[in-house]
Parts: C-alpha cells; sequence; structure tokens
C-alpha cells in the first residue's frame, strides 16, 4: 500500500465534474483507491461515496493505493487532482 | 402515363440480365435434350416468354430494390437522428444523474447526521428518563418535606400564639411591676427628701447638743467661780464672825449677818457643788448623747449612702423595666410578624404541596411521553436503518446506472461513427 497527504487546490474542490473526471480517472486502475479526509475515508471508484466525503479547497486530503499498479495510480491520481482548475 | 416510374437499373444488374439470358438459352437447349419431344412445342411457347418474364422481374427487383434503399436511407437518416436525440437525452440523463449523485450524496449524508442525531436523542430521552425518575423521587420527597414542614408550621404557629400570649402577660406585668416601681420609687424620692431633711435636723441637734456642752461647760466654770465666791464669801463670814467677836456686842448684830452670810456661803457651796455634780452629770449625758449623736451621724450617711445606691438601683430598674418592656414589645411585635408569616408560609406551603403533587402527576406523564419518545426514537433509528440500507443500494444502483451510461454513450459515440463511416 502507497499513500500521500495532498491538498486539493481547486476552487470547486472534488464536487460534481470534477468528482466524476476523478472517479473516472481511478478507474481506471486495477488498485483499490481510498481517499481519507479528516476521520472519514471513501472508495475512490465512488462518485457518490467521494461526493459524501464533501472534500473543499485547501482541504488536504490522503490517497491510499492498494494493488498491482498502486505506484502509477497515486503518482497519476495525485497530479491529476492537482492540476484540477475548475 | 400515371404509376409509371422510370426504372433506374444497375449495370451489375444488367450484367447479371444479359448473363442470365445466355445462360437461359444453353440451358434451353440442355432442357430440349431431356424433355419428351411431345412437350417442345408447349416449351417453344412457354420458354419464349421466360426472358420477358425474367427481365420483368428483374425490373421489378430494381424498383424494389431502390426502393428498399430509400427506406433504408430514410432510415438511416431518422436512426442517426435517433441516435442523436438518445445521445443528448444521455448525455442530459448524465447531467441529472450528477444532479442525483449530489442529492444522494447530500440525503445520504443527512440520513447519517438523522442516526447521529437520533442517537443522541435516544441517550437524551435516557437522560430525560433519569432526571425524570429522580425528579420523581425528589419531588416525592420534597412533597413529603413539604407536608411535614407543614405540620411542624401548624405547631410553630400554636407555640408562637402561646409565646405571643406570654409575652402580653409578661408586658403587662412588667408594665405593673414598672408602675409599682414608680411608685416606690416616689416613697424613695420621699425618703431621701425625708432623710436629708432628718439628717440637717441631726446635723443641727449635734450642733446643738455641742453648744449645749459649751454653755455647760460654762456654766461649771461659773459654778467654779461661785464656789469661790462661795469660800470667799464663808472666809469673809468667818472673818466678819471673828471681827464681830472682837466687837463685842457691838458687832453682835454684825456677827448675826456674818453667820447667816456664813451659812448663805455654806447653802450656795452646797448648792454650787449639787450644781457642779448635776452639771457634771449633765455634761457627761450631753457626751454622750453627742456620742450617740454622731454615730447616729454615721449611720445617716451609711444610710444615705444605701439609700441612694436605692435610688440609683431603683432608677436602673426602672430604666430596665423600660427597656425591658420596649424589648418585649419589640418580641411581640416579632411574633407577630413571625405568626403572620408563618401563616403565610404555611399557606404556601399548601401551595407548594399541591404544586408539587401536580409537578409529580406532570413528571409521571413526562415520563410516559419520555418513554414514547424513546420507543419512537428507537422505531425511528431501525426505519433509519433501513433507509440507509435503501441509500447504499440506491448509491450502488445509482453507480451502476451512471457505469451503464457511461458504456451506452460510448456505444452510441462509436454506433453513431460507424453510421457516419
Amino acid at each position: 500500500m502507497v499513500s500521500e497527504r495532498i491538498t486539493v487546490v481547486n476552487p470547486s474542490g472534488l464536487h460534481t465534474r470534477p468528482a466524476k473526471m476523478v472517479v473516472a480517472e481511478a478507474k481506471l486502475f486495477e488498485s483499490r483507491i481510498t481517499v481519507r479526509l479528516k476521520n472519514k475515508e471513501a472508495d475512490l471508484k465512488s462518485l457518490i461515496k467521494l461526493m459524501k466525503l464533501g472534500v473543499c479547497q485547501n482541504h488536504e486530503i490522503e490517497l491510499c493505493c492498494t494493488g498491482p499498479d498502486e505506484s502509477r495510480a497515486l503518482e497519476h491520481l495525485k497530479t491529476f487532482i492537482l492540476d484540477l482548475e475548475e | 402515363m400515371t404509376g409509371f416510374r422510370k426504372i433506374h437499373v444497375s449495370r451489375r444488374d444488367l450484367l447479371f440480365l444479359v448473363a442470365g439470358y445466355l445462360f437461359f438459352f444453353i440451358s434451353l437447349e440442355l432442357i430440349y435434350s431431356v424433355v419428351d419431344p411431345e412437350l417442345r412445342p408447349l416449351l417453344t411457347l412457354i420458354i419464349p416468354l421466360l426472358p420477358v418474364l425474367l427481365i420483368f422481374r428483374f425490373m421489378l427487383r430494381a424498383r424494389c430494390r431502390e426502393a428498399a434503399v430509400r427506406e433504408v436511407e430514410a432510415k438511416q437518416t431518422r436512426l442517426q437522428k435517433d441516435l442523436l436525440r438518445t445521445q443528448d437525452t444521455f448525455s442530459r440523463m448524465s447531467s441529472i444523474q450528477v444532479e442525483l449523485f449530489e442529492a444522494i450524496a447530500v440525503a445520504s449524508n443527512n440520513v447519517d447526521s438523522i442516526a447521529r442525531s437520533l442517537d443522541e436523542t435516544t441517550s437524551l430521552v435516557a437522560g430525560v428518563d433519569k432526571t425524570v425518575d429522580k425528579s420523581t423521587g425528589t419531588g416525592k420527597q420534597l412533597v413529603e418535606n413539604v407536608q411535614h414542614a407543614a405540620l411542624k408550621l401548624d405547631r410553630q404557629s400554636e407555640a408562637v400564639t402561646q409565646s405571643s400570649g406570654q409575652v402580653q402577660k409578661m408586658i403587662a406585668a412588667i408594665e405593673e411591676l414598672r408602675e409599682e416601681k414608680a411608685r416606690n420609687h416616689e416613697v424613695v424620692e420621699d425618703l431621701v427628701q425625708t432623710f436629708k431633711s432628718g439628717q440637717e435636723n441631726l446635723k443641727e441637734t449635734v450642733s446643738s447638743i455641742q453648744k449645749v456642752a459649751a454653755l455647760s461647760q460654762n456654766i461649771l466654770e461659773i459654778n467654779t467661780i461661785i464656789s469661790g465666791i462661795a469660800s470667799q464669801t464663808n472666809m469673809l463670814a468667818m472673818n466678819a464672825a471673828i471681827e464681830a467677836a472682837h466687837a463685842g456686842d457691838m458687832g453682835r448684830g454684825f456677827s448675826v449677818v456674818a453667820a447667816e452670810i456664813r451659812k448663805l456661803a455654806g447653802t450656795t457651796a452646797l448648792h454650787v457643788k449639787n450644781s457642779q455634780e448635776t452639771l457634771q452629770t449633765i455634761s457627761q449625758e450631753i457626751d454622750r448623747s453627742r456620742s450617740i449623736a454622731e454615730r447616729t451621724e454615721e449611720s445617716f450617711s451609711r444610710m444615705h449612702t444605701h439609700i441612694e445606691d436605692n435610688q440609683h438601683s431603683s432608677s436602673s430598674i426602672m430604666q430596665h423595666l423600660q427597656d425591658h418592656h420596649q424589648v418585649n414589645q419589640t418580641i411581640l411585635a416579632a411574633l407577630e410578624e413571625t405568626l403572620d408569616l408563618t401563616r403565610e408560609i404555611n399557606t404556601l406551603a399548601g401551595e407548594l404541596s399541591s404544586q408539587g403533587e401536580q409537578m409529580i402527576e406532570d413528571l409521571r406523564e413526562l415520563g410516559i411521553s419520555s418513554q414514547r419518545s424513546r420507543e419512537n426514537a428507537r422505531g425511528m433509528i431501525q426505519m433509519n436503518k433501513q433507509v440507509q440500507v435503501s441509500m447504499d443500494q440506491v448509491e450502488e444502483r445509482s453507480e451502476q446506472t451512471n457505469e451503464l451510461n457511461d458504456q451506452a454513450m460510448k456505444l452510441l459515440d462509436d454506433l453513431l461513427g460507424s453510421i457516419q463511416v
């Protein structure tokens, strides 16, 4: 398992369209991917669960990837989330 | 020529027609060779019609094909439009799904919040139950205490009434005593005045006795002088008698006078002596009287001191009685106020007791309501759990729907691409 903490910088956080995009990206990987905000955790491949977390701008989240492509998934998703502009 | 339409025959159809015609003639020779000769005339009549039929058939097929092609083209166009509309619908559905996801996320979070609130409500209601039980116990104890206090207040009221009566009696007794003491004080005042007068009289008496003593001493001195005069008179009488004796008859008369004078001197001396003895006795009595008077004066002085002390004491007692009277009046007023307050408290205790009983009844109803609330909360928790399960299923189905939607959209894209190609 690999994990890394990042701070969400895009204005709308992981809501609606950005969340849908992130979930679509997460589904490209075989690994199990979770995101943790404070004491709540959600499957990054589930749009509703991700939206339930209510990740906003400047929230610090922890990405955890477990599986055969975990390192690649972590790197890709970290970059993808940090590059979100919407 | 209505109903006649120009038929477009493709080159391929013509080739097929020509090839078929050639094949027919070749085949005709083969048929003639195998068919019964009697049937050949009939075949000769029928077979020439076959190419015509073939041509008609080809023309008909060409028309049908053209119509089918047009129909296919129309259907393709319609299908393309339908697919575009479907794609648009799926796209809108995707947007709606995103909104649905948002709503589901909010609803799910709300359901979770409701679950937490219900848990909190349940524990609060449990706390309310405990508080109600405790308050009911406290309320019952309070009512008992209030009723107990009311009984004690009744007794206190009686005691205060009795005390008030006793104090009133005491005030009356003290007032009587004060009046008696006032009269006594006046008597003491009179006594003091009388005593002062007596003391002054006594002083005057002592002074008078002292003067009498002095006068008695003077009288003694005068007596001594008179005694000396009597002695000298006696001597003179003796001398006169002697001289009268020398004078003989001439002196007889003088001798009698001398004898009388001598007798008078002797009598005088005797009286003086008696008088002196009497005076000495008087003087002794005066001394004794003076001594008694002085002791009496001392006694009077001590009595005066005692009377003054008594007077001061009497004044002090009067003042104390006055103070005591005022204090008693204050105590009486306080007791009456206490009695009024006790009655008011007793009334309040009665009200408090009935209010306490009402409170216990209210608490009992509150307990029942609380019990119902707790049961309702439990029911709501169960229902909320079912809702949570349903929400999870909705989430899962929505995710699946979303995936299917995405797949459908991708298929539509592919389909549209293939149709356009």
